[in-house]
């Protein structure tokens, strides 16, 4: 079990939605810092947040734009996010912590520990967006046509019947408006960043090497959104990292593949 | 009344199966089912259906910009309008719009409409527009950004007809080190700007404020149109102190003339379905950022709730109920122009004489037959209005200084 708390912290004058949750068992877990997929799931604690929060301090601050997370007007792309986090890590008056990123979270995970090696101890990045490969491109997940919410699912898990996949295949008409709205807005702060180029840094694959934590590079074997050929990539360009593929697994690695995404990453972070 | 034929020079053509095979007409609907021949034959028949509004009596065309679609074939409505410049002496040009955010730097367009404006003698109207959603994803243009950079490029067109140049624009979007278009436009201060909305408050207190012309954007239910005509006018009287002028409002609307009710149904109908079927779906795409939550909330309840868009027509009965086109004898037809100007107060119809896979031969006795005998029809109703539109309020200076 664990306690959690929801609440407000400051960053650069912006008000920012966060999770906070603490193993309830004796002190001294390690800290860890999640950076949130565009779906927003730091926003509410979804199964693998909570497992994770049994074993490390869960830090789960919400991007801006997303949720009640103010600041999203001075965002002009991701490194405008990098400072974010940068003032948010001087906020918590932490000279470096260990940070998982998933999806759109992995790619600002990887811009920050580029940028400021020195700042991120450890690094796990889960099926995450920032660089492209033109023979394998990123799908496009904004143009996806809201009367066909089916194609979401699909391109975002593998098993198409798991409980998680089933939620996400209906359409937003039939949702109550404070869901839509969040899903809307969540959807926007995303855009804003990554539009064009989707959802990537032309600068960061040249970067990568530039990291010096020992990195956990998660990928589904049947991601079709970002496919296994980026954690390649991810794996070879970042020094001291390795892959670890999860089979019959999709992009929504740690809500489809739960048991064995906390098996591979809980023993990195707290070991 | 003043009266437009409004064109968008659709695709005629596409395959009986294509609603089927493809989700829109849009962004992605794919361009081998562009038939060059073809584009050859509408072109040149568009060009003339538009040509001959002038001999037909009409005030003035509409034409205007889309992208990458089968919906309307104009790119570049200036290229069009530079053709009817040279083929008509008196209407008015309504290019409505040129969607700024696609011009970078948008001095192109201050550059181009008052090319067009000199060469006319003056007869341009100037219409600005963000975009529709779908051109966002044609142009790879951020949605976020299509409130603001339209906002910027609207002041740099607007200064740089209206203030002595060079000057310098830095924006957000923007950065012109030194914007001095030459040539200026004929009209003074500037051609009448037209703004389309979709009953956004925003952009009618932007409407409203600096008096241009408000163009409610089509395909919805006409009960949809007197509310937000109503809201419009009543922000002119409330926020901005003066009664609106009918020809700052214009309704937008399919119509089809025949000798009878009876035979205007039956000779029209298959070009409406051709339209709503093939042409419309995509049109409303609204990419992530592109409107407020609020505005999207609204919309997706109103088609949740009521037949307000287009799409919800399934039968006759829905498009006649709704008014989603005006269809009927010359009599039925004016009555109902009239009736629905009157409760809307526009000064301006905007009739879109061809629609869908409607052929050449019908669109042209269509606009022959709306010229003859709904034209005067409807201007014995409403003559024209006693005072002539005030000109527009000159740029605000404010944004100079910064």
């Amino acid at each position: 079990m664990s306690e959690k708390t929801t609440g407000q912290i400051e960053v650069l004058g912006r008000r920012i939605h966060e999770i906070h949750a603490t193993p309830s068992g004796p002190r001294g877990a390690p800290k860890l810092l999640y950076l949130h997929s565009a779906m927003g799931e730091a926003t509410w604690l979804t199964p693998h947040l909570n497992a994770l929060a049994e074993r490390v301090e869960l830090f789960a601050p919400a991007h801006p734009g997303f949720l009640t997370s103010e600041g999203l007007d001075e965002i002009r792309d991701v490194e405008d996010l990098v400072y974010h986090y940068l003032a948010y890590l001087d906020a918590k008056r932490w000279d470096s912590v260990a940070v998982m990123g998933v999806s759109l979270g992995g790619w600002i995970a990887a811009e920050l520990a580029a940028r400021y090696p020195e700042r991120v101890s450890k690094l796990v990045l889960v099926s995450s967006v920032g660089i492209w490969l033109r023979e394998k491109p990123i799908a496009d997940l904004f143009a996806i046509d809201g009367r066909h919410p089916e194609r979401l699912r699909e391109l975002l898990f593998h098993d198409q019947s798991s409980p998680f996949a089933q939620a996400l295949g209906v359409e937003l008409s039939g949702l109550p408006d404070e869901v839509v709205a969040n899903f809307m807005n969540a959807m926007a702060a995303t855009a804003k960043i990554g539009w064009n180029p989707l959802l990537h840094d032309p600068r960061l694959d040249a970067l990568l090497p530039r990291i010096t934590a020992d990195t956990l590079v998660i990928w589904g074997a049947n991601d079709r959104v970002v496919p296994l050929e980026y954690g390649e990539i991810f794996a070879k360009r970042i020094p001291r990292a390795r892959l670890e593929v999860v089979r019959n697994c999709g992009h929504m690695l740690p809500l489809e593949q739960q048991a064995r995404f906390l098996e591979i990453a809980t023993p990195f972070i707290t070991a | 009344m003043k009266h437009f034929l409004f064109h968008l020079m659709p695709y005629r053509d596409l395959p009986a199966d294509f609603e089927k095979k493809h989700d829109s007409a849009w962004v992605w609907i794919p361009n081998e089912l562009f038939d060059p021949e073809r584009g050859h034959r509408y072109y040149n028949d568009y060009l003339d259906e538009l040509a001959e509004a002038e001999t037909l009596g009409f005030d003035g065309v509409c034409i205007n910009e889309h992208h990458q679609n089968a919906y309307g074939l104009m790119p570049s409505p200036n290229l069009i309008a530079a053709m009817l410049v040279m083929r008509t002496r008196r209407i008015k040009i309504a290019v409505v719009g040129n969607a700024l955010p696609l011009y970078d730097p948008p001095t192109r367009v201050a550059e181009e409409i008052a090319m067009l404006d000199c060469i006319s003698g003056g007869r341009i109207i100037s219409g600005q527009v963000i975009g529709g959603g779908p051109e966002y994803f044609s142009f790879s243009i951020n949605p976020a950004e299509a409130r603001t950079r339209f906002a910027e490029a609207h002041e740099i067109i607007m200064r740089a007809w209206t203030q002595p140049g060079p000057f310098e624009f830095y924006g957000e979007h923007y950065k012109l080190r030194y914007v001095n278009t030459w040539p200026k436009p004929l009209q003074k201060p500037h051609p009448p700007i037209w703004i389309p909305g979709a009953g956004s408050v925003e952009t009618m207190q932007f409407v409203a404020k600096r008096r241009y012309a408000y163009m409610g954007i089509p395909y919805f239910h006409i009960d949809f149109f007197k509310r937000n005509y109503a809201m419009f006018r009543e922000i002119c009287e409330s926020e901005c102190g003066y009664r609106a002028h009918p020809e700052q409002m214009g309704l937008l609307m399919p119509v089809y003339v025949a000798e009878t009710d009876a035979k205007a149904r039956e000779e029209f109908e298959e070009h409406f379905w051709y339209f709503r079927n093939k042409l419309i779906p995509g049109l409303t795409l609204s990419p992530p950022g592109y409107t407020s939550v609020k505005s999207a909330l609204r919309v997706l309840r109103a088609m949740r709730d009521g037949k307000t868009w287009i799409n919800s027509c399934e039968s006759w009965d829905d498009v006649e109920r709704g008014c989603f086109a005006i269809v009927g004898s010359p009599q039925t037809v004016a009555q109902k122009i009239v009736e629905h100007a009157r409760q809307i107060g526009c000064g301006n119809m905007l009739a879109l004489l061809q629609l869908g896979n409607m052929p050449h031969a019908k669109a042209r006795e269509n606009a022959r037959r709306y010229a003859d005998a709904v034209i005067p029809l409807v201007n014995k109703e409403i003559g024209n209005p006693a005072e002539p539109m005030p000109a527009a309020i000159p740029f605000p200076d404010e944004a100079g200084a910064r």
